[in-house]
């Protein structure tokens, strides 16, 4: 029989992964995995080893916006060390929602990315000023009682709980 | 002597007045406020079957907090005091109280400890859950539910996960309770958007939340955090208050740090702890407690327009674990706001929602209850990555769940044990996902511990699903293990089950859009194209050439998928003309190289064929059309052992004339080389190609096949020209028609060049000029001189185009590098006279003299003397276009192309 104590946790579960998550108003969490697919394709697309590639996530903030990839308001670098698979960003811009990629600097040092994450948004800081807008309470839920799924609003602009 | 006890308690209680009754007979109906004391439990999961330091420490909270308290609860109700408590089960708790194992141990060790409390747990019959029901029924308490393994929901990724922590604790609540929980407590207090939505969807009324997701919410709140607020999603926050949370637990001016007290602070070493004066103290504070609230409440329901709410919640730890004299300050305040006054009144959260069933709505703050209102304290570098590990458990769980809904036979023997060990996999899977580990690794003392636990949870769940994928359940391995977690018998494992159907192809919204498509073209061979791109989507004549080709292979009952790159606007997936279309987004950001852009692309072809693969598409074939796909044909080619085969269309080599100077140009030729050389065959469309790619990239002949280009015939002819040929030669001018790029090799410049020669013999001659390109400026100042001889259309479509090439007297191509000359074939479909270089694959495409002419290239008198013929002697010239277009319907039609290409697949032995 298998056991049901005594186990490890293998760090590596071999696919793509890049999540982020809020910590606090001014800061958030991001852990991500690349596939030795991927590593092996890039050493070879830049003739080089995977490792002495540089390795650079990139933040972007996309409040209010549909992100393509170059509509972001504002974004920046942040070189990684070697080896590094999880990152807290500090300092963040609150109120606002981010997108990060997972990538690297071509020898021209343009920034390709390889992995995007999911989008978080940063709760505002401070009491609400006036004029904020009022709030309706969306149709579906009404009722007093819902029996099926109520289907995300777009005051979830992004989507704290992805659907897999 | 038991019985005597039991009677006297239960009974008593069964007897009791009803507290809407007591309400009303001795309420408050004056009362400036009111007040909510809600008390918060949750004991960390610990292995049911055996004795550890974790049940130690859960006797521990029975017999000086759990009993203590439902003792003055009794009190309380038998001395007629009108009182209100609201409380949290989460059922974690509820599954250890309602095991009788533990129950019973308990109650022996009891019996040798305690014998006051051990009375009153015999007199309840060792059943503590009925007797809170009969409270809760008889309306002074109000029990909340609570995330079924405690989990800290704003950091689980996906909604279904967050959908069963919900579910399969309002299951366990109805099973305990008999009645739906109104009220759910979100573990730490931890919210976010989209919890709201899902608490809504289980009946759910109202939550609670730190005051700062009240007091910073938007719009800003009207009363402040004395009532509560309604979300988007229709359920109400209560807001914790500050003030009366700071009064007990704050760390340096909370009530239990006094001295006087037995776990106090005590400044003297030799302070004796004396419980009279210990009592008497409680009670000072209980008094101040009120007075504090009765304050709150007066000052704010001055200027409200409703009466304020204090809600109150506390760990109920406090009041007996963490201080001793807990117990005695809550009888003590609810005695006092029973007589002591008249401004308060305590309520249970629904009394104070059927009061007031309405609330503003506003969008609450993210927070949590601890550490900075936020998620510090789970989210730090000592826990950080157990969070990894928790999220792909749950899609674990997930696919799983999802997979178990597609067995053929629900009901069959097989499919129920199946679902048994989903179950325990589900239960397993929750545990790992309470916040006490992430919480316990705070501390270095319970960290060691925290750790292990999670892994082992882990672990085993690990374990189990594997057996689950792979049909091989070890029921001894099983029956471990639901001994072991033996808690939340209402899960339901449907309710893991995929919400979006989700497909890993992510091309497709779905599993039922994907489905149908699986269906058809597992039928037969899939050949799949991959192109950088793809009409309508074209830069280069590459796109028209693979449509083309692909369309008449489709037309041929071949299933074709063409995978490419996407535009803003085009559909992500359709099947065009009968061939499958994947556009694939390209992920970039900002500017980056088309060298590395092409790479971007490769990636996210691998990522498409294989999940393709995955989701049961078969591919047979990869067809690779230039450099630019080389990553991804390799990449198939190798991964699934399928045949790969290359077009060239053209050649780095012979774009530059054979000198490679940059670094790109030598990278780009080097893809070719490994495409060419790695394709089990490769195809070019001309003799000049085949030799060209056989001299540079070395390859043996026996590899290299011509397959022609061909155009799609015939074309539609307009009969009407009289308005095109008003706007484009009004005077019956001679038309000499170039269409094309206007780049250097395609030599427009040598066909200016020619027109003061032509104009010289032909005084009414007329170049017209459609298309554009890099040197367009540069042309037109160099035709600037010949006035309206030479006239630039710029960009036309392809009606203009159809009606122009209808129109002219002669046709010209005067390219200087040729790999095939596409447009030399296009024209030849409208039977018009034709002068082409002499150049690349284009020269092989008509006989000289006979099927039209061929110009010596970049040579001006050359081209002059042909247009000049071919312009002055008509009738020439028209059997000339008439023998080109028999030789076109011959050799060029797309079908017989096809037919071709099919053969040179099955010598790969793809059955097409």
């Amino acid at each position: 029989m298998e056991q049901l104590g005594g186990y490890e946790i293998i760090n590596r579960y071999y696919h793509d992964l890049f999540q982020i998550s809020v910590r606090d108003h001014q800061s958030f969490y991001a852990y991500w995995e690349l596939s030795d697919r991927k590593k092996t394709l890039l050493a070879n697309h830049f003739g080089s080893t995977f490792d002495a590639l540089t390795k650079v996530i990139r933040v972007y903030n996309v409040t209010g916006i549909y992100f393509r990839g170059d509509n972001a308001h504002r974004f920046f670098d942040i070189q990684l060390p070697n080896p590094c698979d999880n990152y807290f960003f500090h300092g963040l811009e609150n109120d606002a929602t981010y997108i990060a990629d997972y990538g690297v600097f071509t020898f021209e040092r343009q920034f390709m990315p390889i992995i995007r994450s999911n989008s978080l948004h940063l709760p505002r800081i401070g009491i609400c000023g006036d004029g904020a807008a009022l709030v309706p309470v969306t149709t579906e839920a009404q009722s007093t009682r819902v029996f099926h799924r109520i289907t995300p609003q777009h005051h979830e602009n992004f989507l704290p709980y992805g659907l897999k | 002597m038991n019985k005597l006890i039991k009677s006297k308690s239960m009974n008593g209680l069964h007897h009791a007045q009803h507290a809407s009754e007591r309400r009303s007979s001795n309420g408050k109906p004056n009362a400036k406020g009111y007040f909510t004391l809600l008390l918060h439990t949750h004991q960390p999961f610990a292995p049911l079957s055996e004795e550890s330091e974790d049940i130690q420490q859960f006797y521990r909270f029975m017999t000086l907090t759990l009993l203590p308290f439902l003792e003055l609860i009794s009190r309380l109700i038998t001395d007629h005091v009108n009182f209100r408590f609201a409380m949290t089960m989460s059922p974690i708790l509820s599954s250890m109280l309602e095991n009788e194992a533990i129950m019973n141990r308990y109650s022996l060790q009891l019996q040798q400890t305690d014998e006051t409390n051990f009375n009153f747990f015999e007199s309840l019959d060792r059943k503590v859950l009925p007797q809170l029901k009969l409270i809760q029924d008889l309306g002074y308490l109000e029990i909340l539910t609570c995330a079924a393994s405690h989990a800290y929901l704003p950091l689980i990724k996906t909604e279904e996960s967050l959908k069963v922590q919900i579910s399969t604790a309002v299951k366990d609540y109805k099973h305990h309770f008999g009645r739906e929980p109104r009220g759910c407590w979100l573990p730490e207090c931890g919210y976010t958007i989209g919890v709201d939505r899902i608490l809504k969807q289980y009946g759910i009324d109202y939550f609670v939340v730190d005051s700062i997701a009240i007091k910073e919410a938007n719009p800003r709140p009207n009363r402040l955090t004395f009532a509560p607020l309604m979300t988007p999603y229709g359920v109400q926050a209560f807001a914790r208050d500050h003030d009366s949370s700071n009064q007990i637990c704050s760390g340096i001016t909370g009530y239990p740090r006094d001295s006087e007290y037995r776990f106090g602070y005590h400044n003297d070493e030799n302070a004796i702890y004396d419980p009279p004066t210990a009592n008497a103290k409680a009670k000072l504070h209980a008094t101040h407690f009120v007075q504090q609230r009765i304050k709150q409440v007066e000052f704010y329901a001055e200027s409200f327009d409703r009466k304020p709410h204090v809600f109150a919640p506390f760990d109920l730890r406090w009041f007996g674990e963490r201080w001793t004299e807990g117990i005695i300050f809550l009888e003590y305040v609810c005695r006092q706001i029973h007589i002591g006054q008249t401004s308060i009144e305590m309520l249970t959260p629904s009394e104070y929602l059927s009061e007031y069933p309405i609330a503003d709505t506003a969008k609450l703050k993210e927070s949590s209850w601890e550490h900075h209102s936020t998620a510090e304290s789970l989210l730090n570098d000592k826990n950080e990555w157990i969070y990894k590990h928790l999220h792909q458990a749950e899609e674990r769980m997930i696919r799983i769940a999802t997979n178990f809904t597609t067995t053929k036979d629900l009901t069959s023997l097989e499919a129920s044990k199946t679902k048994r060990a989903l179950k325990q996999c589900g239960r397993t899977f929750m545990l790992a996902q309470s916040s006490d580990w992430a919480t316990l690794m705070n501390t270095s003392k319970t960290s060691a511990y925290a750790i292990t636990s999670f892994k082992d949870l882990l672990g085993c769940f690990h374990q189990l699903a594997g057996m689950i994928e792979t049909n091989t359940i070890d029921f001894e391995f099983l029956q471990a293990l639901e001994q072991r977690h033996s808690l939340f018998s209402h899960i339901d494992v449907l309710d893991f089950v995929s919400i979006s159907n989700y497909t890993p192809v992510q091309n497709f919204i779905n599993k039922p859009a994907i489905i149908p498509i699986l269906e058809t073209t597992n039928l037969h061979p899939n050949i799949f194209m991959l192109t950088w791109e793809y009409p309508p989507k074209s830069v280069g004549g590459l796109s028209v050439a693979v449509r083309d080709l692909s369309e008449a292979l489709a037309k041929q009952g071949k299933i074709v998928h063409v995978l490419t790159s996407s535009d803003p606007g085009l559909p992500n997936f359709e099947i065009v003309n009968g061939v499958h279309v994947h556009r694939l987004p390209i992920m970039y950001s900002y500017y980056t190289d088309f060298y590395h852009w092409q790479f971007e692309m490769n990636l996210a072809m691998i990522d498409h064929l294989i999940a393709w693969k995955q989701a049961g598409g078969r591919i047979d074939l990869i067809h690779a059309h230039d450099w630019m796909v080389y990553t991804a044909a390799r990449e198939i080619k190798m991964s699934f052992n399928v045949p790969m085969v290359a077009t060239i269309h053209a050649t780095e080599w012979g774009r530059n004339q054979g000198v490679l100077y940059s670094d790109l140009q030598k990278r780009i030729h080097k893809l070719e080389l490994q495409l060419t050389n790695e394709a089990d065959k490769v195809f070019v469309c001309s003799d000049y190609m085949k030799n060209e790619v056989q001299h540079v990239f070395g390859l043996n002949p026996g590899k290299v096949e011509i397959i022609h280009n061909g155009v799609p015939l015939p074309v539609e002819f307009v009969h009407d020209l009289t308005l095109t040929r008003k706007a484009f030669t009004p005077y019956g001018e001679k038309m000499i028609f170039y269409v094309g790029r206007l780049v250097f090799e395609k030599g427009v410049q040598s066909l200016i060049d020619a027109m003061p020669a032509i104009i010289n013999q032909i005084p009414n001659a007329k170049l017209i000029i459609a298309g554009t390109g890099s040197m367009e400026s540069e042309l037109k100042s160099r035709a600037s001189y010949l006035g309206n001889h030479v006239k630039f259309l710029g960009y036309i479509d392809d009606q203009k185009k159809n009606e122009l090439f209808q129109i002219a007297d002669v046709c010209v191509i005067p390219s200087f590098y040729e790999p095939f000359g596409i447009v030399a074939l296009e024209t030849m479909r409208y039977r018009r006279p034709l002068v082409i270089s002499d150049t690349g694959g284009m020269k092989e495409l008509i006989e000289h003299g006979i099927e039209g002419y061929k110009a010596l290239p970049g040579n001006p008198e050359s081209l002059t003397y042909h247009i000049v013929d071919l312009i002055n002697d008509q009738q020439k010239g028209q059997k000339m276009a008439e023998r080109a277009y028999q030789k076109l319907e011959r050799h060029y039609g797309w079908a017989k192309i096809a037919t071709h290409l099919t053969e040179e697949y099955r010598k790969l032995q793809v059955l097409v």
